[in-house]
């Protein structure tokens, strides 16, 4: 959550099937921004307003084939759909996202900039990520 | 998280970590998965993070991507 709001989200909303587990997440966050001026609201599922600019799915419906249930309202031309799986695991999502006019994108990205941040921890030095993204991409597509 | 001695704000927060190094004082774990995820947003789809509305589907941390 922490990277997102720092980049500048307008707002963020979490849906989850455990509220608890939501709120655990969000209490954490907001703990350690009490200063940002970061708020927090609980809404009914179903009741997150006009469609986003960026939906993440982070569940792992991706890994075990389950359908999307979420209502396609939530997206709008131009949002960016973002599966955290990659390879056939996101089809359905990236499917379902651009059959309503969003950008689908798969979690090979995220991958390959998270994998350059450890190495530049472990090294001193970001690698170029570009052609590793494309050569990742080409296996997958010949695999 | 066991393994580590030290933690980033973002390990904490994510009560996990996905990158461990072993420096003077110990190990020390990070969590980098939304690292460089605004700038993969903004070269791979021309969208940028800021003042967007975000949906997060899925509170958990989720297997490796």
């Amino acid at each position: 959550m922490g990277p997102l709001i720092n980049a500048g989200a307008a707002e963020l909303v979490i849906a989850n099937r455990s509220v608890d587990k939501a709120l655990s997440l969000v209490t954490r966050t907001l703990r350690s921004r009490e200063k940002d001026g970061s708020r927090c609201a609980r809404r009914r599922a179903g009741h997150t307003g006009e469609a986003f600019g960026l939906v993440v799915n982070a569940t792992a419906t991706s890994l075990t084939g389950a359908a999307i249930l979420w209502a396609h309202g939530v997206l709008r031309p131009g949002t960016l759909a973002l599966d955290m799986m990659y390879g056939p695991s996101a089809q359905a999502f990236l499917d379902w996202a651009g059959a309503h006019g969003a950008i689908g994108r798969d979690g090979l990205g995220m991958l390959v900039e998270q994998a350059a941040e450890a190495f530049l921890f472990w090294r001193g030095t970001r690698p170029e990520t570009a052609t590793v993204l494309a050569a990742l991409r080409q296996r997958l597509a010949s695999a | 998280m066991q393994v580590g001695q030290r933690h980033s704000e973002r390990a904490e927060l994510a009560q996990a970590a996905n990158v461990l190094r072993f420096d003077a004082n110990g190990w020390v774990g990070r969590q980098h998965r939304w690292r460089g995820t605004d700038r993969r947003h903004r070269s791979n789809a021309g969208v940028r993070l800021a003042g967007l509305r975000v949906l997060l589907i899925g509170a958990g941390v989720p297997p490796p991507a």
